[in-house]
């Protein structure tokens, strides 16, 4: 159970899920912030609650004020048309009073006004210029400090009961309406903030291991990605309070908050992910160029004052004092060049100067010891040519003066085999020459193969080839020799080609070699192992068999030119046929090497694959 | 009968002394030079039918020397050498040479390369004349393809029909290599299933009876890693 939650949480369908919702979440929640404050109520006058007491009904009364005054009497249109007012400037009159009140006398304006003191405390009328209330008679100025006063303008104005009663309702149903949006934004807020809790929980988890993972955004350096995220978070901000607090454009705002949630996540998980990594600090620009200068400095200090590396040699000792020189005197420069500078004396222009004469010093001096070591280093090139050439040419020279004689010898030892009329012993001696002669030369063949490939001076024919079908042909070839040996031959081979580019014949040499020594030196009627398989990006070969003798050598005793098996050297080989299968090995760009455990003597040869 | 000339040259006369008495034996006249020069007046001036030459030679070199035999002659050399790597005998043979034998040489393959050589010149020759399009010839062997024979040298080798299956396959497709799978398929007509052992003892038996040293094989070749093939002469 605990695993299938563990995979369920961890998996990428979930986070994703998660994220989405988030992101829907967030835009539910700035929307509700945004009908909130859409109602016109804000926390400051949240509380209160009786509208004839609070700071809105005053603004509005001396809205009405302003309206009539300015003679802007839109306000009667809509819900504010239970507002009761008059206005007469000149002979112009405009009331929203009953047309009885008007009829009952002639004297208009004081009818007007002996209605309106019937409203006593919500009763104002304008006295030069300012609002005055009926009861008070304090005055209120409902206009800006700009107006003058128009003294030729009466007007009164009334604030029914039923105007408060209607008011008072609207305001109930706002605060409502307020309050609700409020808590539904904080639920939502809550559910985000849990399954932002969540997302971080698991960010750069998997369900396999505990390990931190990272992703394609956790490449860029940290600080550079918090930078960019404060300077589009300070570009977005503003527009995106404008368009979705304000109502001004609700489709681009929330488009904008789409995107802002999700760079958010994105930025947000991607330090998460760091911090549980521990690398929120090393992976970021700051750090990798603290680390640049840091090694370059650390650099810098060990040329210059540990220069002992170049003082070595006498070449490379007169480069590190010269450097030595310039650093100094290009330091001292420097502050000169400050110095003068703050002074502001005409001595600056020497510092250039030192600067120029150094730079030539510097250069003229290094170039002459740069040709030398050029002219040392095509030297010692020359001396290790020469030396390799030479090398070759002896080979070469030793192989035919070994060869030349060794010819007459096999040629006279078979012409004597041929003579007629010898005595019997003589037979038996010409016979055991023949062999004799014949093992030498066997020997001066493996011993020029070996010395020419140890010198690295073979050709390779490199093709396409593949090690599966080599070593058929091998076994193929010695079969006969297998079958005469009592010895039985195991082979594992893959089922499909082991294809390498390498050079066949060479490589048949090597496995012939180790077939033959196996056939030579294992005890009877045991078995040989031969494998070939694919480990990881290499091809191993192994042969194993069990020595027919105790094994007091080493490894790399065996592997030595002329070491033998059997420390009496009678039987047959040149004691070369490990050393050339090593050799050609190593030429044909593989490695061999011998393990010995108690009795079992195994060969492995390893190639690479590409 | 007249006997076949044989000119052996080679700058250390005991290796020539031994070729002169190993070719006496098998019946051959023999002619002896010491160096290059010698070697081409000898050859101007006596009916010479073979050329045994040694590379490393003063005054001139074995295979500076078959070049200018090249221009002029058309007998068959064979080139005695110690230099045994491949590029030497690639060399030598691209030069104008029909043989190299390296040394220390086996005394009785030298014989046999020599008769080898000598009966293609002298007897085959008269075969070659009779060529039609059913025959085949790759160095000294011939493959007739109606009569389903393979000449070889001048004389007829028994061959079975597998074997000389393999090898009408090899020889009409001449430098080509052969995994053991395809020859398996093109000759036994089965589908090939770790066949590599029953083709190598099939190309075994027939090296040994086409080739003078089967271990150093001429004509029929292991492409180790890769499969078989005969060599375009």
């Amino acid at each position: 159970m605990g695993t299938k939650l563990r995979k369920f949480s961890r998996s990428n369908g979930t986070k994703g899920m998660v994220s989405f919702l988030i992101v829907i979440i967030t835009i539910g929640m700035l929307l509700q912030f945004s009908f909130a404050s859409d109602t016109g109520i804000s926390l400051d006058n949240y509380k209160d609650k009786i509208y004839s007491e609070s700071n809105q009904c005053a603004q509005d009364i001396r809205n009405a004020m302003c309206s009539i005054v300015y003679s802007d009497l839109s306000f009667s249109q809509k819900d504010d048309n239970l507002i009761e007012f008059y206005y007469q400037k000149g002979d112009e009159v405009i009331t929203n009073v009953n047309d009885n009140v008007k009829k009952n006398n002639s004297k208009e304006v004081n009818v007007y006004r002996t209605y309106f003191e019937k409203f006593k405390n919500n009763y104002y009328y304008l006295k030069n210029g300012l609002w005055v209330n009926g009861i008070t008679k304090e005055s209120i100025l409902a206009f800006d400090e700009n107006y003058n006063g128009e003294m030729n303008i009466i007007a009164f104005l009334a604030f029914p009961d039923s105007y408060f009663d209607m008011k008072q309702i609207h305001l109930d149903k706002l605060r409502n309406s307020f309050i609700n949006h409020l808590v539904a934004a904080g639920v939502l807020a809550m559910i985000g903030l849990m399954l932002f809790l969540y997302l971080l929980l698991v960010a750069g988890r998997r369900y396999k291991d505990d390990k931190v993972y990272m992703t394609v955004f956790d490449k860029i350096y940290s600080d550079v990605l918090i930078l960019a995220y404060l300077i589009f978070c300070d570009s977005i901000g503003n527009e995106l309070w404008v368009d979705i607090f304000e109502m001004y454009n609700l489709v681009g705002g929330i488009l904008l908050s789409v995107t802002f949630t999700i760079i958010s996540l994105i930025v947000m998980l991607s330090i998460t992910r760091k911090l549980k990594a521990k690398i929120f600090i090393k992976h970021s620009l700051i750090y990798k160029i603290y680390q640049l200068c840091y090694r370059t400095g650390k650099d810098i200090y060990q040329y210059l004052f540990f220069g002992n590396l170049y003082r070595t040699t006498s070449q490379t000792k007169t480069l590190y004092y010269r450097q030595l020189i310039v650093c100094t005197i290009a330091s001292v420069s420097f502050l000169l060049t400050i110095i003068f500078t703050l002074m502001q004396t005409p001595l600056l222009l020497v510092t250039p100067i030192i600067f120029v004469v150094i730079i030539f010093w510097y250069i003229k001096g290094n170039a002459g010891i740069y040709q030398k070591i050029d002219k040392g280093i095509e030297e010692s090139l020359e001396v290790q040519m020469k030396s390799e050439r030479m090398k070759i040419a002896l080979i070469t020279n030793v192989s035919h003066d070994l060869k030349t004689p060794l010819t007459s010898i096999i040629s006279y030892v078979d012409l004597l085999s041929k003579e007629e009329g010898l005595p019997d012993t003589a037979i038996d001696y010409v016979k055991i020459l023949q062999i004799k002669s014949d093992r030498l030369k066997n020997i001066v063949t493996d011993l020029f193969e070996l010395a020419k490939s140890t010198s690295g001076n073979i050709a390779l024919e490199e093709e396409v080839i593949d090690l599966k079908r080599l070593m058929e042909q091998t076994l193929a070839d010695m079969e006969d020799k297998v079958k005469v040996s009592e010895l039985q031959f195991k082979t594992s081979l893959p089922d499909s080609p082991v294809v390498i580019k390498s050079d066949g014949k060479k490589l048949y040499r090597v496995f012939q070699n180790i077939i033959d020594n196996a056939l030579k030196y294992s005890l009877k009627n045991t078995r040989v192992y031969i494998n070939l398989e694919k480990v990881n990006q290499s091809v191993v070969i192994t042969f194993k068999n069990i020595a027919a003798y105790e094994m007091n050598f080493t490894q790399e005793e065996i592997l030595q030119r002329f070491y033998r098996g059997d420390q009496s050297r009678t039987t047959e080989g040149s004691g070369l046929g490990l050393s050339i299968a090593e050799s050609f090995t190593n030429n044909c760009g593989g490695k061999l090497s011998v393990e010995i455990d108690g009795d079992v003597f195994k060969v492995s040869i390893t190639f690479g694959m590409d | 009968m007249n006997k076949e000339r044989i000119l052996v040259v080679d700058d250390d006369k005991e290796i020539v002394n031994a070729i002169e008495k190993l070719l006496n034996l098998e019946g051959y006249e023999v002619v002896k030079a010491y160096d290059g020069l010698e070697a081409l007046d000898l050859l101007m001036n006596q009916n010479i039918q073979l050329i045994l030459l040694d590379i490393m030679m003063p005054k001139l070199d074995g295979l500076s020397a078959t070049m200018k035999i090249r221009d002029r002659k058309n007998i068959p050399i064979i080139l005695l050498s110690a230099k045994s790597e491949d590029s030497d005998k690639i060399l030598g043979l691209s030069m104008g040479a029909d043989d190299y034998i390296t040394k220390p040489f086996n005394p009785q393959e030298l014989v046999a390369r020599v008769k080898s050589q000598l009966r293609r010149y002298l007897h085959l020759g008269d075969v070659g004349y009779q060529k039609n399009a059913n025959q085949l010839i790759i160095g000294g062997l011939m493959i007739d393809l109606s009569a389903k024979q393979l000449i070889k040298d001048g004389e007829e080798v028994r061959l079975t029909p597998t074997e000389y299956k393999i090898l009408e396959l090899l020889m009409t497709n001449a430098g080509t290599v052969f995994s053991s799978e395809k020859i398996y398929e093109r000759v036994w007509n089965e589908p090939a299933y770790s066949v590599e052992n029953t083709v190598m003892v099939h190309i075994r038996r027939i090296r040994e009876k086409i080739e003078i040293n089967p271990r150093e094989p001429n004509y029929l070749k292991v492409v180790w890693g890769i499969g078989y093939k005969i060599e375009k002469v």
